[in-house]
């Protein structure tokens, strides 16, 4: 049995002229919770709708836990929780009403689960509620409980801390740890609460305008935020020459006409001076810096950190 | 396939504006119970008998605007609460999707129909004396033949309305539709074979010369517009 529950292979999405998603192919493997980061507009929700079946990719596969056949698909999106761009309401039934929809919807036959998934969000005593009248927070919570009540395989949520309080945040990152490890499900969670993801995310990927330009594991991103090497030389073209010939795993952005960013590697500071050296480079400055998580997403991102 | 009907009927029973119709309904049956016909409708057709109420009213498409609404508001509402998406995501075929709301809504607007006729044969009852003079097998052929009509006439509605992609722009365009195609048309079209054969005009008499086409007309509007819509559907991203 494969490990991989989602693969995307070149998926393009395209509306007119605007290139929503360009070559997007990636893994994602069983059990891990993937934090899914990019600007606003950058493809997080469309990416998620094509996954989740409401949008077609203009070119490309998608291979869900094993099936790619429109018909496969279909099937294994029963495995699948998802609350995209917030829960999908229907503001005149209850909040009870909504999840035992949802699970029926998605053929659950445990009729408990409904008041299960209800409790595990903290709503219980909300349940008779019509959902048009629940605070933004609260809605966010019954789009969790409607992704969680058929038990699911895979989850796929989009902003889901959007409106919660910290306390809140805090139970949902729990509760959605818990679920990770005790129902052993897949768990793609888009935030553009850095700090939030990372305290819930195994892995990284990151999308900016359509393409993924990065895919880090907890580990590799935390190496990477801790440090970085700032380069400044009267040469930067041919510092980058020499980054790319020496150093071609590592990841770099020239971020001022003097100045190179170095990210990772902290231990390649003395083949790098050296390296410049040689080729005759003024160095004025060669130094280990810190980086946030905000300031590592915006220079990843193509921009500057202001810190 | 029955989660989605089941979901149909769940939200069936819950749909106010259904009940509110059907409401309507039984008050001009009781009013027609408590003063039966109209005195110009008497000095104009006659005194008949209670059956007369039927052949009159499983034919009224009066009340096309009303059926337009009804489908309209329910299949829309499903957009602009974006919960079609629930039915999509939770890995129901598109076709299925629309499939079933076609079902529900078409349930419900023979059952809507079903009020309109007891509560024309109550006031004719009313008038003419109770009684069952006249009412034979072949009044269920014809109610089933405006059945099939009513089915084509969902499925054309819920064309519209996943065309429009939105509950208040699809009650406009359903209701200017059917009051147009049902309501207006008929007077303009009178005598005319196409038009009183289309599911716009329910089935005038139950002669095999009226049912017969009347009933292929409806069964391939139905294969044509329940197509149409799955196919547009099928290749439509459900974004907003």
């Amino acid at each position: 049995m494969s490990d991989i529950i989602l693969e995307t292979n070149h998926l393009t999405k395209r509306f007119h002229q605007n290139l929503a998603l360009n070559d997007v192919s990636i893994k994602l493997e069983k059990n891990r919770i993937y934090g899914f980061i990019g600007e606003n507009g950058a493809g997080k929700s469309t990416f998620m709708k094509i996954i989740a079946g409401l949008s077609f990719p203009t070119s490309g596969d998608i291979t869900l836990m094993g099936e790619s056949s429109a018909s496969g698909l279909a099937r294994k999106r029963k495995s699948l929780g998802t609350m995209i761009e917030g829960p999908y309401l229907y503001g005149n039934y209850t909040l009870w009403q909504n999840v035992e929809i949802q699970r029926l919807l998605v053929g659950n036959p445990d009729k408990s689960a409904t008041d299960r998934v209800i409790e595990l969000v903290d709503l219980t005593d909300h349940a008779k509620k019509k959902a048009k009248k629940l605070s933004m927070g609260m809605k966010q919570r019954l789009g969790v409980a409607m992704a969680l009540v058929g038990n699911p395989r895979f989850l796929i949520l989009d902003e889901p801390i959007n409106g919660l309080d910290p306390i809140n945040i805090i139970t949902l990152r729990n509760m959605l740890k818990k679920i990770n490890e005790e129902q052993e499900c897949t768990i793609f969670v888009s935030s553009h609460i850095l700090s939030e993801l990372y305290l819930l995310a195994t892995d990284f990927i990151f999308i900016h305008k359509g393409s993924i330009v990065e895919t880090s594991t907890h580990e590799e991103l935390e190496e990477k935020c801790s440090q970085y090497i700032q380069v400044k030389t009267n040469n930067i073209p041919e510092t980058v020459t020499i980054l790319d010939k020496y150093f071609p795993d590592i990841t770099y952005k020239v971020v001022a006409d003097d100045t190179v960013k170095v990210h990772g590697k902290t231990e390649i500071m003395s083949d790098l001076s050296r390296y410049l050296m040689e080729a005759g480079i003024v160095v004025y400055e060669l130094s280990n810096k810190e980086l946030s998580l905000e300031e590592y997403f915006v220079s990843i991102m193509g921009g500057e950190a202001n810190a | 396939m029955l989660n989605l009907l089941r979901i149909e009927g769940y939200k069936f029973r819950r749909f106010k504006p259904f009940y509110f119709c059907l409401a309507m309904l039984v008050i001009l049956g009781i009013v027609g119970a408590v003063r039966g016909l109209s005195q110009n409708y008497i000095n104009y057709y006659g005194i008949g008998i209670m059956h007369d109420g039927f052949v009159d009213s499983v034919q009224d498409c009066s009340f096309a605007f009303v059926i337009s609404m009804l489908i309209a508001w329910y299949t829309g509402l499903d957009f602009t609460n974006r919960t079609v998406h629930r039915s999509i995501v939770t890995g129901g075929k598109r076709w299925m999707v629309i499939a079933t709301r076609i079902m529900a809504t078409s349930l419900m607007t023979f059952i809507f129909h079903l009020f309109l006729i007891g509560s024309q044969i109550v006031t004719f009852g009313k008038t003419c004396g109770y009684s069952l003079e006249g009412f034979c097998r072949q009044d269920l052929v014809w109610l089933g033949v405006v059945a099939l009509q009513l089915i084509a006439e969902n499925a054309f509605y819920t064309l519209i309305t996943v065309i429009c992609g939105n509950v208040y722009t699809a009650l406009f365009a359903c209701v200017i539709i059917a009051a147009i195609g049902g309501n207006t048309l008929r007077n303009v079209f009178v005598g005319n074979t196409i038009y009183e054969h289309s599911f716009f005009c329910f089935a005038k008499s139950a002669s095999a010369s009226d049912l017969i086409p009347c009933a292929i007309c409806a069964i391939i509007a139905i294969i044509i517009f329940v197509g149409a819509t799955c196919i547009y559907f099928n290749k439509k991203d459900v974004l907003n």
